[in-house]
């Protein structure tokens, strides 16, 4: 038996839900906002004005909209390649960016967080207005997601297949959550379950340059 | 010696894979995985069935002896318990 805690557990987020359905009461040091899943709607004062915190709210604004929509905002970068879309799933340090910047025949959809939904057990992802340090926006588009790989750094190019348990633990800490009740983690756990038990997934070890995708073409 | 019951934690949404449970408390998102063994005892954890009946089921499916299966069972169960992921009563959750 292991535990892992969440890394996407930020402590000074609080995200409850209002007296209304779907509703969410959102506070953070430098921010108290209201998200309305079921009206689509949201406000948000800030502290100061800070691009900052109106990116994170954004942030949570969509990790609670997307479970209605079967979906995820997961620490990933994401790209299209060929058609497909590819989700390379890690965290900080792990390489995302590092992977959209050595993919240059493919279309970014983002370096940071991507968002994935799963529609009659199809999963695709879409590109999302988040960057990490690549500091350049996703394209607004979407394709059928092909493959999770999650990232490694090593001395060499390697995929290894990984079981749906696996990949469901190694996805779960990626995967951008704030609301603390049960009947909704258990909807973002089924999400997870089933993005994993419908799109292969990888460990993908690789090192600083493109030839990774040799491996993955052959995979 | 009274009998004991242990219950999931309510706040915990959970799958099963390949007969080893992957387990999500909401309070901190904190992700725990149970061997074949953790997750009989996890899946029987009903709040009803008592420690003596989850002991004995480990002893039918798992070859081992009913004296190691309490032992490892207990101290299995305080962990868990100290995870927040099970509770323990002297009575059955719907109080008979």
């Amino acid at each position: 038996m292991k535990a892992e805690p969440s890394p996407t557990l930020t402590d000074d987020v609080v995200v409850r839900p209002d007296s209304r359905p779907a509703r969410f009461q959102v506070t953070r040091s430098d921010l108290a906002g209201t998200v309305d899943v079921g009206q689509r709607r949201g406000t948000v004062s800030l502290a100061e004005p800070n691009e900052f915190s109106i990116d994170s709210f954004l942030r949570i604004v969509y990790s609670l909209a997307l479970v209605d929509a079967h979906g995820l905002v997961v620490h990933a970068a994401s790209l299209i390649r060929n058609g497909r879309a590819f989700l390379f799933c890690g965290r900080s340090g792990s390489g995302k960016t590092t992977i959209a910047r050595l993919s240059r025949d493919a279309t970014l959809l983002s370096d940071e967080l991507s968002i994935v939904r799963i529609t009659d057990r199809r999963a695709r992802c879409y590109g999302t207005p988040f960057w990490g340090d690549l500091a350049r926006a996703g394209e607004d588009r979407a394709a059928s997601l092909h493959a999770i790989y999650f990232l490694h750094h090593g001395s060499r190019h390697a995929v290894e297949a990984v079981r749906p348990r696996q990949a469901l633990e190694r996805l779960l800490p990626n995967v951008l959550f704030f609301a603390r009740e049960a009947d909704l983690t258990a909807r973002v756990l089924g999400i997870a379950a089933d993005l994993v038990e419908s799109v292969p997934c990888f460990d993908l070890s690789f090192r600083l340059d493109a030839g990774f995708w040799e491996v993955i073409d052959r995979a | 010696m009274p009998e004991h019951y242990v219950a999931r934690n309510p706040q915990t949404a959970w799958r099963v894979y390949d007969g080893e449970a992957v387990i999500l408390l909401a309070q901190d998102s904190t992700l725990n995985t149970l061997n074949s063994v953790g997750t009989l005892i996890w899946e029987v954890a009903d709040g009803v069935t008592p420690v003596s009946g989850i002991v004995s089921r480990i002893c039918e499916e798992f070859d081992v002896e009913p004296i190691d299966a309490r032992r490892d069972a207990a101290a299995f169960i305080e962990k868990l318990c100290r995870r927040g992921l099970l509770t323990v009563s002297e009575t059955p959750e719907n109080g008979t």
